[in-house]
């Protein structure tokens, strides 16, 4: 194990630093961490991802190695730290810095040796290195290896300060490169630029956040980098810019201190107009980028500068390589909805993959209905009040998912907002990623940012409504798929089922209803419950099945009643199959159950901001005459349509469902779609 | 006979030992040579920062000085501690002699090899600026020698620096107290809370047992301020209280330091010697003060201290035997070697 330190006062800048340099030596197989302590309390919503994984609460823990950066900005808080701190000191203690002089390596060695007991050699990188493109870097800037660029057309990522966006032609500049036919445009901008962009008539290109993704995420993506504005920004573009160099892919310095050019680095001084930028690329950059790279390679600071140099110089062992896992797994992720919609859509299709594993990670409410459908399944984590903060959760779960899932894996995500998480581990892993997701949105849901999401996918799998008119896509494209409704058909023993409730309630059963209102997050159901219950006692041989969703807030009072039970179960379609008719919210697997198992519904749809227009899905069976629907507000006609049912309607409805034209069920398809992309037949 | 003339160059901001030393040393020489001091600011220090251990010898003694002066000329130069000149990029002063004597107070090599200060770097602002017939360095303990010997023989360039043969050790001049008959288990220690000065916190728990009667220590600051102090332990802030005072309460001295480094003399032994106590100390550090300080590891320092207490006389025979030890460092004894080194004729006393 490597502890990682930065010996300069507590800050984002030294903890960047200490955490950069964590993810190169993670990436190389070593089993890093920083010490808890260390973490600035102003660190923003990015780096919290970043730092999840190597964080480690070392209290007692002695590491095997200590690495400390920033030994030329020794603070005496930082030292006293690590001299009184409880963290165990390892047998070798490196330090890493830029010193002035040698009395100032002197100077940072004697501390070090003084306060913790034991001598510290500092290792002077602005000798090893050369120049350096950043003054008072505290990150050692080395480069790694990056995997190859396709042969497309080139990205250029360009830096630019959010300042500039208040320049008349700062957008316009920006716009007019993102037409190039010569080069993508990608941007990279802090604070608010990344907002200003998107609210813009620009908002089609492409922007991330200085911290979004880390130096090598994007250093990955781009085959040429420009840095515009006073100086480079700070230690994350620093190094973006040396993982290029040292990758032989062009920087072009447009910077007004010109410090790349000047300390030697092998980068082209460009134009300080970002009016001049598309030209100077297209004329100047582009037609010769072989014989830049070329002249790039042969750069002494580029082989100066590779991070198997600093290696060798801090004699780290080269680690064992983890083996490759022989099976590449799919990994179905259901997020956890008001219901278990997902889980149980994502088993479904699940069924049908034979060609490859699969395994789950879902939210404590599905793992035991995956369990039971006999898949594995890693434990999420789910939102909490209980946390510190509101990405608490999701934090946590990435460091799981990037634990499940290796490069060849496919991530298979089925639910309506893909988290950081998700996007981060997709990210780093590199693995292949489906999204399964089910239309039906509400007007507020469809943002941009949203939807956006989707460019992490290879594939959109869309399980469509049975009703045509209900299928509007989101997004289009290739990449996106429809396939029928994905949904659970079964026969079932209908006198079975009664005489076993029978039995368990020790009652006879003339009529049975089964209520599946939903509830929980999405909204208070306790009302329509009550309701139901007292229209349930005006029959003498009516059971009814109040069905409680996992988490789900059960009233008291709905124990109280005579003909009401409430019930937990993860097999409510046998239920509902044995039941004259049921009470069901609308959602996706709820709706299509009805319909296709020929069960009569009252619906009574959940309304709630963020969840799928269950209101317009109950209509389009109800103009068909294959359902009943009361809003939720709507009590007399509620009473009205189960007194009905009660009294027939239930048998007329289960007539016509009898007859209606679904289409296919989509659930193979959904299947094969996603075993073609994980077989990388697409 | 006229005495000979000596210049010092110091540095006025030395605040502890180094100061010290040379206060003593313009004392003990008075009756044999005609001593004037130049001083100098240096980056080290702020700018006219004059230690008062120099200001009264100097104004005591009537001795000439001189601030920041260009040149200093004279037979015989001596050049103390020449680690103030550690973070000047330039030294302006033309030193003119026919022998330089640099007295390398701070050691040139710490515990393991590795150099406090660019040596080299410094030197070499001194020696650029001075002609003289003969340039030494001069060592003031067995330690400090041993770094010096070891670094002029793997450096390149100073071949023309020889190491004097014998110490040039810090004047103590002892008023010798005599130890009690009867010693209890009373232990600390005296230091500033420098890192330097202080071993690892599991090591000071050895040091300073729940099980001693008392454990003072002063200069323990940070230990407070890091909420490291034990709730048998009595800790005084650095110089929050006199040194003789802390002394009085304790019969044995213990004092070990953070292993990477070494005092060059030890004056707070001397102290501690003076006032009748029991010195127990790193073997190293031991080395100077003969067999009288018990040179021993940290984790035999309490049945060390169960010794001495259940052998009374054993106690006193080690606290006498380091105060006549410690007589060899007196002024008397420096004013010898003094005359010895410069080969001048003695004068009575």
């Amino acid at each position: 194990m490597i502890a990682i330190q930065c010996l300069a006062q507590k800050s984002l800048k030294a903890f960047d630093a200490a955490q950069i340099f964590a993810q190169q030596l993670d990436r190389l197989g070593h089993d890093i961490v920083l010490d808890e302590n260390t973490v600035p309390d102003d660190l923003d919503r990015g780096r919290h991802y970043e730092a999840a994984p190597f964080l480690a609460d070392l209290n007692g823990v002695a590491p095997d190695r200590l690495v400390l950066l920033g030994a030329e900005a020794l603070d005496a808080k930082t030292l006293d730290s690590l001299r009184f701190g409880t963290m165990g000191l390892p047998k070798r203690i490196d330090a890493l810095g830029r010193f002035a002089s040698l009395q100032a390596k002197i100077d940072a060695e004697t501390k070090l040796s003084y306060a913790l007991g034991q001598n510290v050699v500092a290792l002077d990188l602005s000798e090893m290195q050369g120049g350096t493109l950043l003054q008072a870097a505290l990150s050692p800037l080395f480069g790694e290896p990056l995997p190859a660029r396709p042969e497309s057309m080139p990205v250029v990522q360009l830096y630019v300060e959010p300042e500039s966006l208040d320049d008349a032609l700062g957008l316009p500049t920006l716009e007019a490169m993102s037409y190039s036919n010569d080069f993508r445009l990608e941007v990279i901008i802090a604070g608010v630029g990344k907002s200003v962009i998107g609210a813009s008539r620009a908002n089609d290109i492409k922007v991330y956040a200085y911290s979004e993704l880390p130096p090598f995420e994007l250093s990955t993506r781009a085959d040429i980098l420009i840095i515009h504005g006073v100086s480079v920004p700070g230690e994350r573009m620093a190094q973006h810019a040396v993982n290029m160099i040292t990758n032989a892919r062009p920087v072009i310095d447009c910077t007004a201190d010109r410090v790349m050019a000047s300390e030697g680095l092998p980068v082209i001084a460009g134009p300080g107009d970002p009016a001049a930028l598309a030209p100077f690329l297209e004329a100047r950059v582009l037609p010769e980028l072989k014989e830049i790279k070329s002249r790039m390679l042969q750069s002494k600071w580029v082989r100066a500068n590779t991070l198997d140099v600093l290696c060798e110089r801090l004699d780290f062992p080269v680690p064992e390589k983890t083996p490759s896992k022989e099976d590449q797994t799919i990994v179905m992720m259901p997020t956890n909805g008001t219901g278990l919609g997902h889980a149980r859509r994502t088993l479904l299709v699940s069924k049908e993959i034979a060609s490859a594993p699969v395994s789950f990670a879902a939210f404590p409410s599905c793992v035991p209905l995956i369990h039971r459908a006999g898949f594995a399944c890693d434990p999420l984590v789910s939102k909490s009040d209980e946390h510190s903060n509101t990405i608490a959760n999701d934090v946590l779960n990435y460091t799981r998912l990037r634990r499940i899932l290796r490069s060849g894996d496919t991530l298979v995500f089925d639910g309506g907002y893909v988290f950081d998480s998700i996007l981060r581990t997709l990210a780093e892993t590199q693995a292949r990623a489906i999204w399964i997701r089910r239309g039906l949105w509400l007007a507020s849901q469809k943002r941009d940012a949203t939807l956006e999401r989707e460019k992490a996918f290879q594939r959109v799998i869309v399980p469509e409504e049975a009703f045509a008119d209900l299928n509007e896509p989101l997004t289009f494209g290739r990449h996106v798929r429809s396939v029928g409704p994905v949904v659970a058909t079964r026969s079932a023993d209908v006198d079975a089922v009664r005489a076993d409730l029978s039995e368990r309630f020790d009652r006879p059963i003339g009529q049975l209803v089964v209520s599946m209102l939903g509830g929980g997050a999405a909204s208070d159901r306790t009302a329509q419950a009550m309701h139901l219950a007292a229209l349930a006692e005006r029959r003498n041989d009516l059971l009814h099945l109040s069905v409680a969703w996992p988490g789900a807030v059960v009233a008291p009072g709905l124990f109280g009643w005579t003909n009401t039970r409430v019930v937990q179960t993860q097999d409510a379609l046998s239920l509902a199959l044995a039941a004259d008719f049921v009470v069901s919210a609308v959602g996706y697997n709820g709706f299509h159950e009805c319909l296709y198992n020929a069960i009569p519904a009252l619906f009574v749809p959940q309304i709630a901001p963020f969840m799928d227009d269950q209101e317009r899905r109950a209509r389009a069976a109800v103009d068909r005459g294959l359902a009943a629907l009361a809003m939720p507000g709507e009590m007399a006609k509620f009473e009205r349509l189960f007194t009905q049912f009660l009294d027939g309607y239930s048998d007329t409805l289960r007539g016509a469902l009898s007859k209606v034209d679904l289409p296919e069920r989509g659930n193979a398809a959904a299947a094969r779609l996603i075993e073609e992309v994980a077989h990388d037949r697409t | 006979m006229v005495k000979p003339k000596v210049s010092y160059v110091v540095a006025g901001g030395f605040p502890g030992g180094t100061s010290s030393a040379i206060a003593a040393e313009l004392r003990a020489i008075q009756s044999v040579a005609r001593p004037s001091v130049a001083v100098f600011d240096c980056d080290l220090f702020r700018t006219g920062t004059f230690a008062p251990q120099l200001e009264e010898v100097i104004r005591r003694e009537r001795l000439h000085v001189a601030f920041n002066p260009r040149v200093v000329q004279d037979d015989v130069v001596i050049l103390h501690n020449p680690s103030f000149l550690k973070r000047n990029s330039s030294f302006d002063l033309q030193i003119t002699a026919r022998h330089l004597i640099v007295v390398t107070h701070e050691n040139f090599l710490r515990p393991g090899g590795f150099q406090p200060y660019d040596v080299a770097t410094t030197l070499s602002l001194i020696d650029s600026g001075s002609v003289a017939l003969k340039k030494t360095l001069a060592p003031i303990g067995p330690f400090n020698r041993s770094g010096v010997e070891s670094w002029l023989g793997s450096s390149n360039g100073f071949e023309h620096w020889s190491c004097l043969s014998d110490d040039w050790f810090n004047i103590f001049d002892m008023q010798p107290r005599p130890p009690t008959q009867h010693p209890r288990d009373r232990r600390g220690r005296v230091s500033r809370s420098g890192a330097e000065k202080f071993p690892h916190i599991a090591e000071l728990d050895l040091l300073f047992p729940p099980q001693a009667e008392a454990n003072v220590i002063l200069g323990g600051d940070h230990l407070e301020r890091f909420a490291l102090s034990r709730p048998h332990w009595t800790i005084h802030p650095f110089r929050s209280r006199p040194v003789e005072d802390v002394l009085s309460e304790i019969d044995f001295f213990v004092y070990f330091a953070a292993p990477t480094w070494r005092e060059s003399f030890g004056r707070v032994i001397a102290e501690a010697i003076e006032a009748g106590k029991l010195v127990i100390t790193d073997p190293e550090t031991a080395k100077p003060f003969g067999k009288g300080v018990v040179g021993t590891a940290p984790e035999e320092v309490s049945s060390c201290i169960a010794s001495f207490i259940a052998a009374p006389d054993k106690y006193v025979e080690h606290v006498v035997q380091a105060q006549s030890d410690l007589e060899r460092y007196s002024p008397e004894a420096f004013r010898d070697r003094f005359q010895w080194i410069f080969q001048l004729p003695k004068l009575a006393a």
